[in-house]
This record gives C-alpha cells, sequence and structure tokens, in this order.
C-alpha cells in the first residue's frame, strides 16, 4: 500500500544532502562554544581560545553555506516558506536586540545579552519552521 | 486562482508524493497547490500541463469562473 504522506524523491535528496552539509558544520560550530563555556578562558593556555572562537567561526560560516544551498535546491514553494521563517527568525532576533538594548538604557544589564539575541533568533526560526510545517 | 489538481491527480491514479515526484517538487508542495493555498509559478504550472497532457488554462482557472 502507497504511503500518501511519505516524502518525495526531490524532499528525501534534500534533506539527506542539506542533514549531510548541515550537521558537520554545527558540531564545528558549536563543539568551540561548549568548551569556552565550560572551560572559560583561563581553562586553555593562550592562544588556544582565540583558535576555538576562530573554529567556531568557521563552522558558522559553513553552516550559513548549508542553508543558503538548502535554500536554493528547494522548490519555489518551499522557498516560500524558508523564507517567510528566516523573516520571522530576523524579526525575533531584532526584537530581543531592541528590548535588550532599551532595558541597558534604562540601566537594566543582563549578562550574556548576545547569547540571548542568538537564541531567541534561532528559536524563532526554528518555531516558524515547525509552525509552517503543521500548516 | 482555482485548479483541478486534485481531480485530475485522482483520474491518473497518482497520489501526492507520485505527482511530486514527477514534478520535481515536494508533496507539501503538491499539497499547496491543490488545497489552493499557493499558485505555481509559470515554469511550474506549464510542468503541470505538459504531466497531464492539459494547457494551463485548463488546470487553472480565475476565482469567479464556474468551472
Amino acid at each position: 500500500m502507497r504511503n500518501e504522506s511519505a516524502p518525495s524523491r526531490h524532499e528525501r535528496r534534500q534533506t539527506r544532502r542539506y542533514l549531510m552539509e548541515a550537521a558537520p558544520a554545527l558540531v564545528v560550530a558549536l563543539t568551540p562554544v561548549v568548551a569556552l563555556a565550560a572551560q572559560g578562558t583561563r581553562g586553555f593556555p593562550p592562544p588556544v581560545p582565540l583558535l576555538l572562537v576562530a573554529v567556531a567561526i568557521l563552522g558558522a560560516l559553513w553552516f550559513l553555506l548549508a542553508v543558503v544551498r538548502h535554500l536554493r535546491r528547494a522548490d519555489e514553494y518551499e522557498q516560500q516558506r524558508l523564507r517567510a521563517t528566516f523573516s520571522w527568525a530576523f524579526g525575533a532576533a531584532m526584537l530581543a536586540a531592541f528590548v535588550l538594548a532599551v532595558l541597558g538604557l534604562a540601566g537594566v544589564l543582563i549578562d550574556h545579552a548576545d547569547l540571548i539575541i542568538f537564541a531567541v533568533g534561532m528559536t524563532g526560526w526554528l518555531l516558524a519552521g515547525a509552525l509552517m510545517g503543521r500548516r | 486562482m482555482r485548479n483541478q489538481l486534485r481531480e485530475l491527480r485522482a483520474q491518473h491514479g497518482m497520489t501526492q508524493r507520485d505527482l511530486a515526484d514527477r514534478l520535481g517538487t515536494s508533496r507539501q508542495t503538491v499539497n499547496a497547490l491543490e488545497t489552493g493555498k499557493y499558485d505555481p509559478s509559470l515554469p511550474l504550472a506549464f510542468r503541470i500541463g505538459q504531466t497531464f497532457g492539459l494547457t494551463i488554462e485548463e488546470i487553472f482557472f480565475p476565482e469567479d469562473t464556474d468551472q
């Protein structure tokens, strides 16, 4: 019996390529972040912390490239949906940045504000993707 | 825009996945087309027409027409 809701060849190929490109990029980007967060700069002799930062940035660029390639491979409807998720992520990150900036002006300083903005943007992206997938 | 995609697909005994494979799209794209959530670009509309051996006008028509 054929499964009506099973993904098409196009989807399977696209998902496989995206995972093969994005997963290692995420590992390269996040491993140094976890190491730095766990050890702090005092846990590593110089210039190891800076090397870890460089590796994390390279991983993030690699991930960005994987996302752009995923967008290019997507069909026209998927591209529209992906662009909408990017818009929601951008909006969420900008809103978080604005809120934290205004709080800062009012004298309310929040630790790791930059990481909070990043987390809000990524969460917005994931939530938008999940919501669009359900439509 | 309205279309007869679901009816045509049923007439040809195809699942959404089958049609998506023929068109080189995702199944969600076929579903979005059938439910009127998404209007295809001209290249995709032509591919759909070629798949069923029909012209674009025989598959897609404005909301205010009786088909």
